[in-house]
This record gives structure tokens, sequence and C-alpha cells, in this order.
């Protein structure tokens, strides 16, 4: 287990796919910064359930915006979050970028479908 | 119509004003002032100069 | 006054001895010629006999004289020229002959320095001195009055523009009518025998001071003589401001009222940026925070999710426990059990159990049933891992911010629908304030009114104090004069009549003017109303209304004013002025108009041919041919037409004046 935890990722990278969708919900001037976006995102996902159909995601690829870990979670209120509702995984940063990508992917396909409308429809 | 019909307007405002309320000023002094203005518009010292001789005439008559 | 005849020698295209004959009755005269041929000139001629002047296309530029000489004549060796005109004035018979001639000693003039001038005047046939000819013609027709009789459409025009009112030339044009009016002569009445008034006054106060008793008296006297003086003077001065000050306060209306829309466009222009800049400052600090919100936003999307992660927690806690609360209730009654098996009594009852239950007992202990067993070691470690997830993830419990967030979004929505609306507003009034100069003055005119407003005030409460001022010291002046009276006997007293003589003759006058000032006003407003119906064809113009700086405007039915004149409208208003101006002035004179049809349609063309004889007892019109039909005008002049010319070529440089 332990050898496993020190394989966690250090930075938590926004898939360029990923990114794009990001954008769009930047420019609702709504946040702000991106970071907020990215936990939105992780949010999203855990919400609506994509975590347990994530091997049909298309999470994207190559390199959008990026933290490290210590900026992205300060305060581990993600890292323990991700322990708790999700005992079996073991890399829980790995976790989080994967559920970042794949709940603002999902959210894209939802805006791409029927428009951006407000934010709080997709809370 | 001569100028002298129209100096008459002129002399009928003042005529109004000396009857309503110095009746005792003659109408010839008032007439003769107004002519002599009238005849030297252009000559403004000239004007004054007889319109003050006219009035001295007229209260030197009145003092004999 | 009226003019006899004009007679040009070489004066411009009239070349050689010709002559204008204007004698008759009351009437119209007309010159036909077209453009080019001397009408200008003609108007020129008149103007150089009474003024030595001549003006060039633009009005206002005198032109050099020695051009004006024919040059067909130039060219025969004969240079100069002369113009001479009869007039009549009250019965006697003028002539005035202005010429221009070559110096002697000079053969072929080459420029104004080679010329001179001579004027001369005769009366009733005889020559009178050079004095006596100035102040003559200063009599009969003066210079700064002149523009009411001749003009011709370009100075119409000029005279338009006065009418509108628009700059500060309201109050000098006010003076210069109410100077053809006959105003000043009042006014100078009032100035002249106030001078005299003071002159007596002193009088009485150097007769006192001769008599020993009297002169402490007298002194006084004078000295209050002289504050007298100084408060009357003062008191002038205000009178004179107060006029000024109302002249300009009329301006200032008229401009209110004709940019009252553009001042209205400013104010909303100022209320939509205001709400703009405010509605962006509102928009501003509802995304900031709208912002502070969705930064914790995600924690509350998760309430479901960990909710029934918990609730799924909880069952399996449950059933762990349940699991081991039946092991320890089994463990507790097999203990209970062996000890009845050791004391052979029953655990509950106490009652001795046989041999046969005591060995069922003894077998079932051995083998106990599954169902009780007690939580493995991984069940308990599963059990505490489980509680320890169960309270970490009921700390992360927190609202959902959905409708917190919902109405902050609906709000910026609205603040944005608002400030594009007052966006589109203000650049909409902003078009139509595009091309509007002098916006600055414009929206400062509600407080130059106001000024305006509070300084007449202050003059006529100025005003009101010298005049009570004036009063108290009248008063103690007269109490002094009593005691003069006293100890100087009658000549003080004669010398008093004198001085109250003056006294009561400079307030005719002074009364005499605000009087005849607003008299004539309403004299002219009537007679320019009366020509104006009679030139104007719309039923529903009731007549003119003047203003305090002898501005016209149209009196519609309805009571209301005409704002906006047309060009043509123009040119009849300054007309009914024109000839109200000349029924109520003291100088009588014809009107001599160039041109004067050019703006108006035929309908009023008509009209006011037939008004023509109405606006003077001598009119002199320079037309030409296509201006107006000459049959019409023969028509409806009829016997008041006098005479008829008409400028015939005869070269480029050769008019001939014709009379039909």
């Amino acid at each position: 287990m332990t050898t496993e935890r020190v394989n966690d990722k250090v930075n938590i990278v926004m898939t360029k796919e990923a990114n794009d969708v990001a954008n769009q919900l930047e420019e609702l001037g709504y946040f702000e910064d991106k970071l907020d976006i990215a936990k939105f995102g992780f949010a999203y996902a855990i919400e609506h359930g994509v975590d347990r159909e994530i091997e049909q995601v298309e999470i994207g690829e190559g390199r959008g915006a990026s933290w490290n870990v210590g900026s992205f979670d300060g305060n581990k209120e993600l890292y323990s979050l991700v322990l708790s509702l999700f005992p079996d995984i073991s890399t829980p940063y790995r976790y989080v970028e994967l559920l970042m990508n794949a709940g603002l992917i999902r959210l894209g396909q939802v805006i791409q479908e029927s428009g951006l409308r407000e934010l709080a429809d997709y809370m | 119509m001569t100028a002298s019909n129209n100096l008459a307007e002129l002399l009928l405002t003042l005529e109004e004003i000396r009857q309503e309320n110095y009746p005792d000023i003659p109408k010839s002094i008032v007439e003769r002032v107004l002519l002599l203005e009238y005849q030297h518009q252009d000559n403004r010292v000239k004007g004054r100069s007889l319109v003050r001789k006219v009035i001295k005439q007229y209260l030197r008559e009145d003092e004999s | 006054m009226r003019f006899s005849s004009l007679t040009l020698e070489d004066f411009g295209p009239y070349k050689g001895v010709q002559t204008l004959d204007l004698t008759g009755d009351d009437g119209v005269t007309i010159i036909w010629g077209n453009n080019g041929r001397g009408k200008t000139t003609l108007l020129n001629a008149f103007r150089y006999a009474l003024y030595g002047k001549v003006y060039g296309r633009n009005a206002r530029m005198a032109h050099s004289l020695q051009k004006i000489g024919n040059w067909e004549s130039f060219d025969e060796g004969k240079y100069g020229f002369r113009v001479s005109l009869n007039m009549e004035v009250d019965g006697v018979d003028y002539e005035l002959t202005r010429q221009y001639s070559v110096r002697s000693g000079v053969t072929v003039p080459r420029s104004d320095n080679d010329y001179k001038e001579d004027v001369f005047l005769k009366k009733g046939g005889t020559f009178v001195s050079p004095n006596e000819r100035d102040h003559i013609l200063q009599t009969i027709m003066p210079e700064k009055v002149s523009r009411f009789f001749l003009f011709d459409a370009e100075l119409l025009g000029e005279y338009e523009e006065l009418l509108n009112d628009e700059s500060a030339m309201g109050p000098k044009i006010k003076n210069s009518i109410e100077g053809i009016l006959g105003v000043p002569i009042l006014i100078n009445g009032h100035t002249d025998t106030n001078e005299i008034l003071k002159e007596y006054r002193k009088d009485m106060s150097k007769l006192a001071r001769h008599n020993q008793h009297a002169e402490k008296v007298g002194t006084l006297l004078e000295a209050k003589q002289s504050e007298l003086e100084t408060h009357e003077a003062e008191r002038d001065a205000l009178r004179e401001e107060l006029e000024t000050l109302k002249s300009a306060k009329q301006t200032i209306e008229e401009e209110m009222s004709r940019t009252e829309r553009i001042r209205d466009l400013l104010n909303q222009k100022g209320r939509l940026e205001e709400t703009i800049v405010s509605k962006k400052a509102m928009l501003s600090d509802t995304l900031r925070e709208l912002q502070s919100l969705t930064k914790q936003a995600w924690k509350g999307m998760l309430g479901t999710r960990i909710g029934s992660v918990v609730e799924e927690l909880n069952k399996a806690i449950e059933e762990l426990k349940e699991k081991d609360a039946r092991h320890v209730y089994s463990e507790q009654l097999m203990a209970e059990l062996r000890a009845g098996i050791g004391s052979g009594r029953c655990p509950m009852c106490e009652q001795p159990m046989d041999n046969d239950l005591i060995c069922r007992l003894e077998e079932e202990l051995k083998h106990p049933k599954a169902g009780f067993a007690s939580l493995t070691q991984e069940e308990k470690t599963n059990l505490i891992e489980m509680q320890a997830r169960k309270t970490q993830l009921e700390r992360l419990i927190t609202p959902n911010l959905r409708d917190e967030i919902r109405s902050l979004e609906a709000r910026i929505a609205g603040l944005k629908v608002d400030i594009s609306d007052a966006e589109q507003q203000l650049a909409a009034v902003e078009r139509q304030l595009s091309g509007v100069e002098d916006m600055d003055g414009i929206a400062s005119l509600v407080k130059e009114y106001a000024n305006c407003v509070a300084k007449i005030s202050i003059v006529e409460q100025g005003i009101q104090k010298q005049e009570e001022k004036i009063n108290d010291i009248k008063h103690l002046i007269r109490e002094l004069e009593d005691q003069l009276k006293k100890h100087g006997g009658g000549d003080l007293k004669i010398a008093e009549n004198k001085r109250n003589f003056c006294e009561q003759l400079t307030d005719i006058f002074d009364k005499g003017v605000e009087l005849y000032r607003e008299r004539l006003k309403d004299k002219v407003e009537q007679d320019a109303s009366d020509v104006f119906l009679r030139i104007s064809n719309e039923p529903d113009y009731c007549g003119l209304r003047i203003n305090e700086n002898y501005g016209l405007s149209i009196i519609h039915r309805g009571g209301r004013t005409i704002e906006i004149r047309s060009a043509g409208y123009e040119h009849i208003v300054a007309l009914s002025l024109i000839g109200a101006l000349h029924k109520n002035a003291p100088l009588q004179g014809p009107i001599i108009m160039d041109s004067p049809f050019g703006r108006l349609d035929p309908d009023h063309k008509e009209k006011m041919v037939a008004a023509l004889p109405s606006l003077s007892e001598q009119v002199i019109l320079f037309v030409y041919e296509d201006e107006v039909d000459t049959q019409l005008v023969r028509r409806l002049l009829g016997s008041t037409l006098q005479h008829e010319y008409s400028l015939e070529r005869i070269s480029a440089m050769h008019t001939k004046i014709i009379e039909t």
C-alpha cells in the first residue's frame, strides 16, 4: 500500500480537451480561477456518477492547465475525501485528476448538446 | 405725413405725463425742449446749450 | 422726406448725365434691370450722395471711389463723376450734389489721391454753409439709421439675422431701432434738463453761502446736493444696467426655448451615463460574490454521493454490530449453561437438571451453531475502518450552494440586460447630439438664466435703495432749504422755484422715456402685424408678437408662437418690421429696396406688391425682370405706380435709364 501511494501524482494536469471545456466555463467570468473550475469538474464527475462508467469516457490527451498537489489541495480536503469515498483507491491524486478530466469532458458534452445554461443547472 | 406728425407722438406722451403729474409746467416749454432735441440729435453740445438758453429765458421771464 | 430726383453723371455704367425722376404723389417707383446692368450701383448712388460711401458686393466694404467713374468716359478723357440728389423735406426743396473730380495739375488720374471731393447743399435754391449742410443732412437721414431706409437683398438677409436675435447683437439692434423711433430724443431731453437742474441746485446753495447766517446750512446743503447727485448718477447707471440685463434675459430665454430639446438630451445622457456606471459597479460586486461561492461549490455538489455512501456504511456497520451483539449474547448464555452443568441446576429456575439433559447440553456446547460466531479479525478491522470513513465523510457534508448561485446568476443576467439597454439608449442620444456645437454653452444656459434673474433682482433692489436714499436726501434738502429761507429771504425762494421747475421738467422727460418705449412697442407690434397679415396668406397666422429686443415672432391662431420660419417668411417678417418702423419713426423717409421679391413664392409676391404702398409714402424698388410679373405689378399697383424705368444695355460699360 505504502509503495503505491508513493506512485501517486504530484501534479494535477488537465488534458487539452478538458482544458477547452474549462476555457468555455472561464468565459462566464463566474470563477475566480481555473483551479475552481477544476474542482467543479471533479465534483461534477462524482455527482453525476461518471466514476461508475469511467472506462467509457474519453478524457483526451495532451497538457492543459496544471497545478502541483500542494497548491491544488493545500489542506488535503480532497485527499481525505477520496480516501473516504473510494477506499479501494490507492493513488488519490491520480484519481482526482482522472475524475476532474472525466467530469469536464462529460460537462463539455452536455454543453455541446443543449448549450451553456446557468451554472446552477449543472450543480 | 411729415416729420412733425411723428414728433407729435413724442409730444403726446410727454403731454400726458405733464397733465397728470405736473400741470404747472407749461406745455410750450416741454414742446420747445423736445423740438430742440429733435433738431440737434447730431450735435449734442449745441443741443444742450440751446435747451439751457430756452429754460433760462423762461425762468428769467417768470422771475420778472 | 422724399426724393424728387436722382441725377448721375458718369457714375458707374451711367455714362453722361442721366436722371431718375421721382416726383409725384405717394406711391411706388420701379426700376427694372437684370443683374449686372447697374441696379446695385443706383442704390450706391443714393448712398454716395448722402454719405460719400459706396459698398461693394460684401455690404460692409467701402469701394475705392476712383473705380466708380464710367470707364468709357475715362477712356475718352473725361474723369470723375457726380451725383445730385433732390429732396423735399416738410415743403422745403433741397439739392445735394457730391462730386468727385480731378485735382488741378493732374492730367491723367491714377489713384484716389489724384481726385478731390466736393459736397454742396442748396436749401430752397440757396447754398448753405458746410456746417449747416452737415447738420441738415444728419437731421434728414442720419447714417446710423440708413440701414432701415436703403437696403438691398443681402442687407435684408442681414436684417433677418438681426430679427433672429441669436447673439449679443440683440441689445445693439434694439438701440438702433430705438434710435430710429426717437427714443434717444427723449433720453437726451432728460439728460440735458437734468444737467441744467444740477446747475440750479448749485445756484441755490451758492446763494446760501453768501449769507453769513446761512453759511453753515449752505455748506451742508451743498454737501447734500452733491450726495444727491451721486445717488442719482448711481441710480441712472443701475437703470441702464437693468435694461441691458433685461435684454440679455430675453436673449437667454429665446436661446433656452430654442435649445430645450438639446438640453433634454444632455440630461438624458447624464442620467444614462450614471446608470451605466452604477450598474457596472453592481455587476462587478455581484461577480465577486459569485466567484467566492463557486470556490466552495464543489463541496456542496458531493452531498448526494456522500450521503449514499454514508448510508451504505451505516448498513454494513449495523450488520457487523448486530453480529457482534449476537455473539456476546450467546457467549453469556453458554457461560450460564456451563455453570448450570457444573452445579446440576438450571441457571434460570434453579431446578435440578436430570443427567440426560446435562449430557445433551454438554454436546450442544461442544458444537455451537453458526450464527453466533464472533467477528473475524478482518471484520473487526473493517468495522473500525468503516466507522472512521463514516465520521470523515459526515464531516465533509456541506449544503449545496445551487440556489444561492442561481439567484446571483439571475441578478447578473438582469444587470447585463440593464447595462446593454442603457448603452444602446446612450448611443441613440449621442447620435442625436452629434453635430451640436457648444454643448457646454447650452448645458449652462439654465445656470446663466438663473444668474441673470438673480442679477436683475439685485439691480432692482439696488435701484429701489437708491431711490429711497434719494427721497430721504431730498427731504433733508427741503428741510435745510426751509431753514435757509428763514435766513435767506426772497432771493433764495426764487432760486428754489427755479430749481423745482427744472426738477419737474426733468421728471417729465424721465417718465416720458418709459411710457414712450412701452407705447412704441405696442404700436410697432400692431403695425407690423397689420403689414404681416396683408402679405401672408397663411390663414392660421393671426399676427406678430414683439419682445424686449424688437424681435418678432409669428403667432399661430391657437396662441402659440412659430419658432422656426422658412426663409420666405423671415423675409415677410423683416419687411413687416421695416414697415412698422417707418410708420412710427419721427424720421420720415423713402424705402429703397434691391431685389425685394427674391425669396417669395408667387402668392406672397402678389400680396407683397399690394402691400408696398403702405410701407412708406415713397417706395423705390430695383427689380430684375423675372423676379416678378410686370403685368401683375402694374395691375396691382394701379395709380400708386408713379414711375417705371428700365435699365438698357448700350454696351458692357454703358447703361441707359429709360422711362417706360
